[in-house]
């Protein structure tokens, strides 16, 4: 983790402890999360031909009413900074960070579809048992993977996808 | 020459074989030897080198004559010699042609039945190259339309949310044991 992310991630953390919105981080991680998913509009807020006050624009256009105030703020200041590329990285070290703070790791979970609560409760303490780590659940809603979960601590993946499935059924038809 | 006009006069003044006039007979044969003596001083030489010159030309044209033949004779055996070497060649030549026409003609086999066969080995190994290709698009097409059959289905069984929640809740559980 290069010092720029860190500081951009320890200055976030900072933020949202300070204004006490603990729902920020999760909603800073899912906007990185879409910022990732979503060329176009990666793009766009990495184009330093573009203002950096339309960038910003375009995020508070994107997280009115869908994010608190300290999210959208928060991002703005790293999209203005001209970070937006790095936007992803600065979230995942953000939620890692805060997870660690409470002595926890962050879990990163992959799914078609959104978890209930009782799911990633349930997932939480499966993945204490199966890793031994306290973990914090990350929701990524990642249509490819069709179905099922994939989970990553740190290094560590445990792949239960029928995507992963799916190929190596058609890894043996050849 | 006086003893013998002294016999031709002792032989009688009257005779036919003596004139009458000794003085005619003494004249006549003044005359004719004068005449004689330049006949042996100028004639005979001239004579004499005529036929020696005759003679001269006649061994040069023998000589000559010889030496033509000789010269033809030479002529000839170089002729009959060459011609000899020619027939000799021409046999050398024609036996080489053959010989060459043969070892072409072994050759051209040779090669026309090697061509023959890397020819069917050729076309053995394409007909080959072509069966297995055949059989490799197959099973690919084979195994794409599985492929896609298995993606559909899943798919389709994944549209459910009920489905998509169990399989949540089985990845939960399988983690848990």
């Amino acid at each position: 983790m290069s010092d720029t992310i860190d500081g951009y991630a320890e200055a976030l953390l900072a933020v949202v402890r300070a204004e006490g919105a603990s729902g920020a981080d999760d909603e800073i991680f899912r906007f990185a999360q879409a910022l990732e998913a979503n060329d176009e509009l990666r793009n766009t807020l990495s184009d330093p031909y573009v203002p950096a006050e339309r960038r910003q624009q375009i995020v508070e256009d994107l997280l009115q009413g869908k994010a608190s105030n300290v999210t959208s703020a928060a991002v703005s200041l790293v999209v203005g900074a001209g970070r937006a590329a790095e936007l992803p990285a600065i979230a995942r070290a953000l939620v890692a960070k805060g997870a660690a703070a409470g002595g926890k790791h962050v879990a990163e979970v992959r799914s078609a579809v959104a978890l209930s609560d009782d799911q990633k409760t349930r997932l939480a303490a499966s993945l204490k048992s199966a890793t031994g780590k306290d973990v914090e659940i990350k929701v990524i809603i990642d249509p490819s993977v069709l179905g099922g979960v994939v989970t990553t601590i740190g290094d560590t993946v445990i792949d239960g996808s029928v995507r992963s499935r799916l190929a190596q059924v058609k890894s043996h038809l050849g | 020459m006086s003893n013998l006009t002294a016999i031709l006069a002792a032989e009688g003044p009257n005779g036919n074989f003596i004139p009458s006039d000794i003085n005619e007979l003494y004249w006549g044969s003044v005359a004719f030897g004068i005449i004689f003596v330049i006949f042996l001083w100028k004639g005979v030489p001239a004579i004499k080198s005529a036929m020696q010159g005759r003679t001269a030309r006649i061994e040069d044209e023998l000589a000559a004559a010889k030496a033509a033949k000789a010269d033809a004779e030479a002529e000839l055996a170089t002729l009959s010699g060459q011609l000899g070497d020619a027939d000799a060649e021409a046999a050398k030549i024609i036996a080489e042609a053959r010989d060459q026409a043969a070892k072409l003609e072994t050759d051209l086999t040779a090669k026309a039945e090697s061509d023959i066969a890397e020819a069917k080995e050729r076309s053995s190994i394409e007909i080959q190259a072509q069966r297995d290709q055949a059989l490799s698009d197959l099973r690919a097409a084979v195994a794409d339309q599985a492929r896609t059959a298995a993606d559909a289905v899943v798919r389709s069984n994944l549209d459910d949310a009920s489905t998509q929640s169990a399989l949540i809740d089985d990845y939960i559980s399988q983690l848990a044991r």
